[in-house]
């Protein structure tokens, strides 16, 4: 391995192996920036037009704001397109299908308008309420070549016109940018459902650290008499996977009508054989000097344990903090099981529900896919010793 | 009367607040629990006598059947409050369960009596709090000897094994190895292989969906199969390889379902981090002397690895297959998404899908609890023969 | 035609500023004393919102009481958990259930008979009353019920000057023609339980025979096989990748049967001209028969007084004629009164999309799947299963209908889970 070129070989082999497993995520990235049209293409598209820095300048020129744009009460915006007199385009803002009363389809005013070089297409709001987003639709002559304003988010063929479809008229530079982003939070309380999450698996860290924490410390600290029965029995259970617990706590969470409540998220979980037995090696792994020398100054078990076995098991505890943390954020299935209210759903539920509400519209179920595993990538991001220590620490036997 | 067991009242204690929630959800009878606050009073009057006022705390508990904790914190105040009178043996018996005693209640409520009842519950005829069930003995468990599609899940689960430990295990040595190597950007690579095992599996399926897109999705402009749905292909495999050579396979033999390889794919992706992480530290903790003596007498890198680096991981690739194997068992949420009927012909069920699908989806508690316990017994019998045959061969010693 | 407005309005109001029926919902709930759950399968898209403006127009007109939609999940799901709601005995005050749905909780006694309620049925479409009757006692308000209709693609069809269909002949004639013009299969399904139903009804088949299930009758093999040899002629293409309207955009496509509850759907979805019309029957004088899907409402007998007292009234104004219009023609789910067609909101909703008079034309052709505790696991686990087998993987029609009756006699008679 001294030779250059098996250094560059080794490179080489880790970008690739690297690439296809971060693929995936850039894919995510990718898509959660594309328009409905350019995510439905056989042929990928390697850089969506919502990820080229000249686009975000056009789109700050549309709206109130530059940033956030939006059309007030009264305001109106002017889009300029190129194009010689013979043949006016025509544009209209498309009423969302299947709604009775489409207030911003029917609370703007187009008009179509010949400028020099040129036709302003102009939005009005003619509403009392300010608009976030305009839709528009302008009908362009296929003869005439196009230059729009700003990329249209759909292209399609309509008779002798191309039909030029925005989301939004009136985006400013982030609402252009992060359009499905902003699209999927809206869509469902995902505040709420990110609430629940990290309540819960707070509360599962915090109390489950703890607890497993003072058992550890009896087991490897403490000479009681049936501490081999006990230590026997926390062994056991670790032999009963998981799957055969569904069913009783379920019933048994039913029957105490905790079903669809912070108490069933986190309360069956709480102790953790395997924290204990993890927290047991660390304990056993310090030594017994430090406690002889403080039951000589007469500290009592509690001292003992309150005063030098926790304070120094902190990083055993962070490394058992990140994987419970990690199970508890990452959970579907228990979630999925004992919980039914939209205000008791966690994030990976919220994802999954909105798989199905979503649709085809990919754009906006990648950027929802991106938040959701947010958190833990910019956790991961801060504390990476500890995470990778974590880790691997859960492999020691 | 030297000594007084406050330990033992506590336990009695911890008992009788468990049983009257036990009995307030109809599990125990009252006589039960009454005879349990008999059993705490009896301690109760004996430590009284022994430890005289500094003992009242004791009565606390007697209030339990008001508010059960009370059965445990009476004993601990008792404790506390008699401080350095209770002989050093006693401190460290009452101290060792009553550090013990949170977690293990825990774990008697949530997992050692529920295994039981999951038992209980799967002797009964369809469970399902509707109407009221009749005792069935083992019908349930005789119904899934024959049930197809419990040996479909059964069968699913071995190619799970087949397919997805190997290929993780033999990749993710590699990694490590190379890993290993003193390379540069060491955390850079370190992070992108293992950046997917920390990502939730519901996130990480729904990205996997999109790229199995049968029209739009990437992996089909790659391969150059337009149209090709690999999440709806109920085929297997080894049939699907081996059609154009006129060979036409059937049954178990046909290979899990391209839906379920791809489902398997992804599953690979995700846990490949984790298991270059455990064992990138396990050959940090191999000795580099062993490597240098080696390389002085003229080893190659395979003859290294092979001597050197394979025994001496073998407790990490012995730890990361039982994982494996046990986690074959568990897999759920991956198939959930990517094929949330559990595949166009039920082909990418898996046990706990199954299982899943039968308690809450058709409602039938008791014959989903046959199942779980049938998994159960299937996994402890593997592990006990993995152990046999298996264990012999890892050596532990560095 | 005020109120109309008003109503219509009041809709539309909801949406301008923006803020969600859930959230005003949630609003009118936190004052009340008195607040009845409804849990409901409705994941999302039209049918979610429309019931939660039904609710909350419902919900301005109540003092101290409301009416909370709760949504569990798909339908499967709401089923299971109504189930869970029994074993902790807190049970919402009404639910949707499909019949088969009525005919479990009937067998625990938990619903409440909709007639000692006191709500008024007269005007309510006989077929789907009919439906949820059990031993002469009607324990469902048939709600949001879906018909099977033919969607095809008008611009396809003149393209080859092809007439809409009216028989089947006619149908498999056409779908043969343009599959051919085409070079691709026309004709898309979803090789499940309700394509089936359709092709089997209009066979003259019937699942109950002298009150037994059958599955594997002349009439079944024979849709079947009809279905089995469209792909193998090329004329019927199989979707198993979502809804058909999700897959619009790949091959030509000419027609589908398909229930009315996908209509905005559809037309979201649709780069062509959408056509709707009845269903290809066996003559040309009558449409064929259509499958009904969707739920009724039902009351739970456990739920306390008040609550079914909020329930009563809330039943009563769903079946208003007002409502009925409002929902129907937001969603694309058959009126259920003969008083809806009658209502401004409607007929000035339908003059302008005549899909609508077919969707009520063509429920008046209607037919039902039997309405058996165990009909869910048969419909998806059982029947459709055989369905696919013969679709996708060439099984032998009759062979997977003769294993798909084995399999749901052992089934009905706990033989097997």
């Amino acid at each position: 391995m001294r030779s250059k070129a098996a250094r560059l070989i080794v490179h080489l082999v880790l970008l690739a192996g690297g690439g296809v497993m971060a693929f995936p995520f850039y894919w995510m990235l990718a898509t959660s920036f594309k328009s409905p049209q350019e995510a439905l293409q056989a042929e990928p598209v390697w850089v969506p037009e919502r990820m080229k820095p000249m686009n975000w300048l056009k789109a700050a020129r549309l709206g109130d704001s530059s940033l956030f744009g939006g059309l007030g009460p009264g305001r109106s915006v002017a889009l300029f397109f190129p194009g010689p007199e013979a043949k006016p385009p025509k544009a209209l803002v498309p009423r969302s299908p299947g709604a009775f009363f489409d207030p911003v389809a029917d609370g703007t005013r187009v008009e179509v308008a010949r400028g020099e070089g040129g036709w302003w297409v102009r939005l009005t709001n003619t509403g009392e309420a300010g608009f976030r987003r305009v839709p528009l639709v302008v009908l362009w002559p296929k003869e005439v070549p196009l230059e729009p304003p700003l990329p249209p988010d759909a292209r399609r063929s309509q008779g002798e016109y191309w039909r030029l479809e925005w989301v939004n008229a009136v985006p400013g530079a982030l609402g252009y940018v992060f359009h499905n982003y902003l699209e999927a939070w809206d869509a469902a309380p995902w505040g709420r459902y990110f609430f629940v999450s990290f309540f819960t698996a707070s509360v599962q860290v915090v109390v489950g650290l703890f607890l497993a924490a003072l058992a550890a410390f009896a087991l490897a600290r403490i000479p009681f008499p049936g501490k081999e029965a006990v230590f026997v029995l926390v062994l056991a259970t670790m032999m009963v996977p998981g799957e055969v617990l569904l069913i009783p706590n379920y019933v048994l969470l039913a029957r105490l009508g905790w079903l669809d409540t912070f108490y069933a998220l986190i309360v069956p979980w709480l102790a953790s054989v395997f924290g204990i037995f993890l927290l047991r090696q660390f304990y056993l792994s310090l030594p017994q000097d430090l406690f002889d020398a403080a039951r000589i100054d007469g500290a009592g078990y509690l001292t003992q344990l309150f005063r030098i076995a926790l304070p120094l098991s902190v990083p055993g505890l962070v490394s058992y903090g990140i994987f419970t943390f990690l199970g508890a954020y990452n959970a579907l299935l228990w979630p999925l099981i004992v919980t039914q209210s939209p205000e008791m759903r966690t994030v990976q539920l919220g994802l999954l529900a909105f798989v199905s509400e979503a649709g085809s519209d990919y754009g906006a179920l990648m950027a929802a896919s991106a938040f959701v595993i947010a958190p833990v990538v910019l956790g991961y991001f801060v504390a990476q010793r500890q995470f990778i220590q974590g880790i691997a620490r859960t492999g020691l036997k | 009367m030297r000594t007084y067991p406050l330990h033992w009242a506590l336990g009695v204690g911890v008992f009788l607040a468990l049983g009257l929630y036990a009995q307030r959800l109809g599990f125990l009878p009252a006589w039960g629990a009454w005879s349990l606050w008999a059993g705490y009073l009896f301690f109760a009057l004996w430590g009284l006598r022994w430890g005289g006022w500094r003992a009242v705390p004791l009565a606390l508990g007697l209030l339990a059947p008001l508010f059960p904790p009370l059965a445990f914190l009476g004993p601990l105040g008792a404790a506390l409050s008699l401080g350095r009178a209770l002989p050093e043996k006693a401190q460290a018996a009452f101290y060792g369960w009553a550090l013990v005693w949170p977690a293990l209640a825990l774990l008697l409520v949530w997992q050692v009596f529920p295994t039981f009842y999951a038992f209980y519950l799967s002797l009964f005829d369809r469970v399902n709090f509707l109407r009221p069930a009749a005792f069935a003995g083992l019908q349930n468990y005789r119904i899934l000897l024959e049930d197809p599609l419990f040996w479909r899940a059964l069968g699913n689960t071995f190619w799970y094994v087949v397919f997805t430990v190997p290929t993780g295990l033999l990749l993710a040595t590699f990694v490590a190895i190379l890993l290993n190597t003193q390379v540069a950007f060491l955390g850079l690579y370190r992070t992108l292989f293992f950046l997917p095992y920390i990502t939730a599996l519901t996130a990480a399926a729904a990205v996997w969906r999109w790229i199995y897109h049968p029209e739009f999705g990437f992996l089909n402009w790659l391969l150059h199969t337009p149209g090709l749905d690999w999440l709806n292909t109920p085929t297997g495999v080894f049939a699907l390889l081996l059609r154009p050579l006129g060979v036409e396979l059937q049954g178990f033999l046909a290979g899990p379902s391209l839906a379920f390889v791809a489902v398997m794919a992804m599953s690979v992706w995700h846990f490949l981090g984790y298991q270059v992480v455990i064992l990138l530290a396990g050959l940090q903790a191999i000795p580099k002397e062993y490597y240098e003596a080696a390389e002085l007498d003229g080893a190659s890198f395979f003859q290294k690895h092979r001597l050197i680096t394979w025994p001496l991981l073998s407790p990490t690739t012995f730890f990361l297959f039982t994982l494996g194997l046990i986690g074959a068992f568990q897999v759920f949420t991956q198939v959930y998404v990517l094929t949330p009927t559990g595949g166009v012909l039920q082909d990418t069920l898996t046990l706990t899908f199954y299982l899943y699908n039968k308690g809450f989806r058709d409602s039938d508690f008791s014959y989903a609890s046959a199942i779980a316990m049938v998994t159960f017994l299937v996994i402890l019998v593997l592990t006990l023969v993995q152990r046999r045959l298996l264990e012999k061969r890892v050596n532990y010693e560095i | 035609m005020k109120k109309a407005l008003v109503l219509v309005a009041a809709l539309g109001v909801a949406f301008a500023q923006q803020v969600k029926p859930e959230d005003v919902i949630k609003g009118q709930c936190a004052k009340a004393k008195v607040v009845a759950e409804l849990w409901h399968g409705f994941t999302g898209g039209a049918p979610k919102a429309a019931l939660e403006n039904l609710v909350v127009e419902f919900n301005k007109g109540q003092q101290g009481r409301c009416v909370r939609p709760v949504p569990q999940g798909g339908y499967r799901d709401l089923s299971t958990k109504i189930k869970a709601a029994f074993a902790a005995g807190k049970v919402p005050t009404m639910a949707q259930a499909f019949e088969n749905n009525i005919a479990l909780y009937l067998e625990a006694k938990a619903l409440l008979p909709i007639e000692s309620l006191g709500v008024r049925l007269q005007g309510v479409n006989l077929a789907f009353l009919n439906a949820v009757r059990f031993g002469g006692v009607v324990y469902g308000v048939p709600f949001n019920k879906s018909i099977q209709v033919l969607y095809y693609n008008k611009d396809l069809l003149k393209k080859h000057g092809v007439p809409v269909p009216a028989t089947l002949e006619e149908f498999v004639a056409a779908a043969k023609k343009l599959s051919r013009a085409e070079g691709g299969p026309v004709y898309w399904f979803q090789p499940d339980a309700s394509t089936f139903a359709y092709f089997f009804f209009n066979l003259g088949g019937s699942y109950l025979k002298d009150g037994k299930l059958v599955l594997n009758s002349k009439e079944a093999v024979e849709a079947l096989t009809l279905l089995q040899n469209g792909v193998k002629e090329g004329w019927a293409k199989p979707i198993t990748s979502g809804y058909i309207n999700q897959n619009l955009g790949s091959g030509p496509y000419a027609f589908s049967v398909d229930t009315s509850a996908g209509y905005t759907y559809y037309l979201q979805a649709a780069k062509f001209d959408l056509g709707v019309a009845t269903l290809p029957g066996r003559t040309k004088g009558q449409p064929g028969y259509g499958l009904v899907q969707g739920t009724n409402l039902v009351v739970f007998r456990q739920a306390p007084k008040e609550e079914q007292a909020v329930a009563k009234d809330f039943l009563e104004f769903v079946l208003s004629p007002r409502a009925q219009a409002v929902f129907a023609t937001a969603t694309g789910y058959v009126p259920v009164t003969e008083g809806a067609l009658k209502d401004p909101v409607y007929q000035a909703y339908a003059a302008e999309n005549p899909d609508y008079v077919t969707f009520v034309r063509q429920s008046r052709y209607a037919k039902f799947e039997p309405a058996l505790a165990e009909w869910e696991q048969i419909r998806f686990d059982i029947l459709g299963q055989a369905i696919k087998e013969a679709i996708l993987n060439k099984a032998d029609p009759k062979a997977a209908l003769d294993r798909a009756q084995k399999l749901a006699e052992d089934l009905l008679s706990g033989r097997t889970r």
